[in-house]
């Protein structure tokens, strides 16, 4: 870990504005980034962002110093976006097991897919779809690791997380006719 | 571990260093959270003013308080009421006078002596041999003009009251109501006498 990291979180541990606000500096634009794709919207974004930043905060005193840091604020980004789905009462909830047929898009329409585009698919998937398939998809969890996340049984993850993908394709494609 | 498809490779390399300013105001609600005792006195802790009293020991208020006060109490009498000056040139002979004073004695009792009354208020004459007495209540008054001692003009002329007096109880009453009196005062010579 680099000295100046070190010294940054030790400073920000005293409780020193000027500090917090360069840790706050240095993670604010990656963890929106994430927060919109957890979120529904950019008011659910922002409620997540804050809460993941008061979370970080007060978690400092637990990071261990010899860790990866940028490895560590994105967990707890992402556990506080799960966090807040639960609270809001709108992750996953239904066992979902049968076969799901597949679907596919091509991939010169996909190549030419903006990120902003992409960011708007996520977000038209229901909040259950949107969770599992930005924990699999893009932050890279297997389906173990999401289901112990989510507290359901790694099927559900793997059904859930097909349904999402398709739920994509089909968008792409009504979009592309 | 699931075999990623295009989409999926689409969308990790896509997000993997996905980045967006948030919203103006967020590190704002967030220092307020974390430091409420900030955001309790934001509004005041922006005013220098503010911040300079603030934590200074008892007595510093006590003592800037007494100041205002005095300062406050100050501008009241100098605001209050008619104020008018009396001024004027002294002259020894044809030449005005520079090296002398003027005392100003206010008659606050008819009845006394006026030698007994103590000096009011005493001006230097200044390099023209002009005097003013500003800010004076409405009153009756009298004035004496003394040639600074050892000075030339005092191996030639006397202390001398307004108006050409030798003695107090003979010399003129400036009576100031409600404008400024302006007057010449003419030194006696020892010869006068």
């Amino acid at each position: 870990m680099p000295d100046n990291d070190y010294e940054l979180l030790l400073r920000c541990l005293r409780k020193e504005v000027d500090a917090e606000y360069m840790l706050y500096e240095r993670y604010a634009a990656r963890m929106y980034g994430l927060c919109l794709r957890y979120g529904g919207n950019e008011a659910e974004a922002e409620d997540m962002l804050q809460e993941g930043f008061m979370k970080l905060f007060s978690s400092l005193r637990d990071f261990r110093f010899e860790g990866n840091l940028d490895g560590w604020v994105k967990r707890i980004f992402v556990t506080t976006a799960l966090n807040y789905r639960r609270i809001q009462k709108t992750g996953p909830a239904v066992e979902l097991t049968e076969e799901v047929e597949s679907e596919t898009v091509r991939e010169d329409i996909l190549s030419n897919i903006s990120v902003k585009d992409l960011l708007a698919l996520i977000r038209r998937l229901p909040p259950g779809f949107r969770t599992i398939f930005n924990l699999y998809a893009i932050e890279e969890y297997n389906h173990k690791e999401i289901a112990e996340m989510l507290g359901i049984t790694e099927g559900t993850s793997k059904s859930q997380y097909h349904r999402a993908r398709k739920a994509i394709r089909q968008m792409i494609n009504e979009t592309e006719k | 571990m699931e075999i990623k498809d295009p989409l999926e490779d689409k969308f990790n390399a896509a997000f993997s260093g996905f980045e967006q300013e948030p919203p103006p105001g967020v590190w704002e609600k967030l220092r307020g959270q974390l430091h409420p005792e900030l955001q309790r006195q934001s509004f005041w802790s922006r005013i220098p003013f503010i911040r300079f009293f603030r934590n200074r020991p008892p007595g510093f208020h006590i003592a800037i308080g007494g100041i205002t006060l005095g300062l406050t109490l100050g501008l009241i009498y100098l605001n209050s009421g008619d104020h008018h000056a009396i001024r004027g040139h002294a002259y020894a002979g044809q030449v005005r006078l520079k090296q002398g004073s003027s005392v100003l004695f206010r008659l606050e009792d008819q009845t006394l002596p006026w030698d007994s009354v103590n000096p009011f208020r005493t001006e230097r004459m200044d390099e023209k041999g002009h005097f003013r007495f500003s800010r004076l209540r409405p009153g009756r008054y009298v004035l004496l003009i003394t040639p600074d001692r050892g000075s030339e003009t005092a191996k030639r002329f006397i202390p001398t009251w307004y108006d050409r007096c030798e003695r107090s109880d003979s010399c003129s009453v400036i009576e100031l109501t409600d404008q400024d009196v302006t007057l010449d005062a003419i030194l006696l010579d020892w010869s006068d006498r």
